[in-house]
């Protein structure tokens, strides 16, 4: 049966418009339940790196209860994660609605100034706020990590994730990826539990600036000089690792958490 | 339930299985049957949105114009998985990172649209929802068949629960690495469709 082209246009329409309500509304309702889910997550994230649960542990929302702690709570003698926020340039401790506030005013003119102040820009860091967050570990009652919120373009997707550092400012503690979407199996062997665990007890930095380079195939072994700050690449995703390297050398450079990290390690 | 409809209902099963017979949907029977819990989900996943879309497109087909019928059942199709991947972000989280791009390729998935093309525009919507959910079931036997030997074999464990001790772990079961990767599938699949074919004779292709 021919139909004229009219009613073809409007069935189309029509299609598209109960689709599309379906959708978003769909979408709408179950996004207050998406948000929970995803903070929950960010957190357990985070807990993950904190060295305060048993390595290769599963995070349970009980964990998160047990360790993620702000400032609110006043038991100050528990193994604890405490969130906060820094001042990038200068690297001091800022209070969190000050911070978010300011990253809020901040978000219309973050990419063009990010533009200007990032000329070289290998991590393609689209937005660099002046303020981020910094989680503090505390185990017997004394700082035992800290943990930085890090991102950078990988192959497809911005990798969103946390780098746990040592004391010292220079030992990486544990990385970990909250958010991306790369390739299944090829970029996305970057949540890989194994590959998670070779970033554990590198030096991060090698005079004085930061100096970690994922090598194509086994970073070399044995000889302690040549192996620090190398990582095994991961092979058939040679854009995720280049992406991966760049976010954490930038991330614990001058311009990053740098000045953070050395007033950490003058500290202690 | 009548004699045609049970036919409906219980032949994608063993007699017409979309994946064992037809070599539909094998891209994702290959990704996600790594562990029971994710073949499970996405078996689920895909049940809903064949039976769903079946239905849709068996509701409207009279009036789909044939010009644009391919367009209109895709985007039925796609909605659906829109909202099922919403569902799973919602109220499965985990799962949902690990079934990460695939629940979104259900849209691509042939059997999809294989049956809201070949069923769904020439029977009526109860029909047409026994069938969605028939090939929804038949391809849920393989999945699950799958993951259920590349599980068991590649980590020792069902469901997360650990049934073979890990020599890793002190026991004496070293875990078949093979299992893990994707080739393993092919096998499973091949295997399994030779069982079946022995079986039910009538299924082997002539030369």
């Amino acid at each position: 049966m021919a139909r004229s082209n009219g009613y073809i246009l409007g069935f189309a329409t029509a299609v598209c418009v109960v689709c599309s309500v379906v959708v978003s509304g769909a979408a709408l309702s179950l996004k207050d339940q998406q948000l929970k889910n995803a903070e929950l997550d960010l957190r357990k994230n985070v807990v993950s790196v904190s060295g305060l649960t048993e390595p290769g542990q599963t995070i349970t929302e009980a964990d998160v209860k047990k360790f993620y702690q702000d400032s609110s709570v006043t038991d100050k003698s528990a193994n604890r994660v405490e969130p906060g926020y820094i001042e990038l340039t200068t690297g001091t401790i800022t209070d969190a609605d000050t911070a978010k506030a300011a990253i809020k005013a901040d978000k219309a003119t973050c990419k063009e100034r990010t533009k200007k102040e990032l000329t070289d820009n290998p991590a393609k860091i689209a937005c660099l706020p002046k303020y981020k967050a910094v989680y503090t570990v505390y185990q017997n009652d004394e700082v035992s990590r800290i943990i930085l919120d890090v991102e950078g373009k990988g192959l497809w997707s911005t990798l969103k994730g946390f780098l746990a550092m040592g004391t010292d400012g220079k030992t990486i503690q544990g990385l970990t990826f909250y958010s991306h979407a790369e390739t299944p199996g090829l970029g996305g062997e970057i949540d890989n539990p194994v590959w998670k665990k070779k970033w554990v007890g590198e030096q991060a930095f090698k005079n004085g600036s930061p100096d970690i380079t994922i090598v194509k195939g086994t970073a070399p072994q044995g000889d302690k000089a040549a192996q620090d700050g190398k990582i095994d690449g991961l092979s058939g995703a040679t854009l995720t690792s280049n992406g991966v390297q760049y976010l954490v050398n930038f991330w614990l450079g001058p311009k990053g958490y740098g000045p953070y990290l050395s007033s950490v390690s003058k500290g202690s | 339930m009548s004699q045609k409809n049970q036919e409906v209902l219980l032949d994608p099963l063993f007699n017409n299985n979309p994946v064992a017979l037809q070599v539909l949907g094998i891209c994702s029977a290959l990704a996600v049957t790594t562990k029971m819990e994710t073949a499970l989900v996405m078996s689920i996943a895909l049940t809903a949105v064949v039976t769903c879309s079946n239905v849709a497109v068996s509701v409207i087909r009279q009036y789909i114009p044939a010009s644009i019928r391919i367009i209109v059942q895709l985007t039925i199709i796609a909605s659906l998985v829109i909202v099922t991947d919403q569902v799973l972000k919602a109220f499965l989280f985990d799962i949902s990172k690990q079934l990460s791009v695939f629940v979104g390729l259900i849209i691509t998935n042939c059997i999809v649209m294989g049956r809201a093309e070949a069923f769904a525009m020439q029977n009526g919507p109860m029909r047409s929802a026994l069938d969605g959910l028939g090939n929804g079931l038949g391809y849920s036997l393989v999945l699950i068949f799958v993951a259920f030997f590349r599980e068991l074999f590649g980590s020792g464990s069902l469901f997360g629960v650990q049934l073979l001790t890990k020599v890793t772990d002190g026991g004496w079961y070293t875990p078949n690495g093979l299992m893990l990767l994707s080739p393993s599938a092919f096998f499973l699949i091949g295997l399994g469709i030779w069982a079946l074919r022995t079986w039910k004779t009538d299924q082997i292709e002539e030369d």
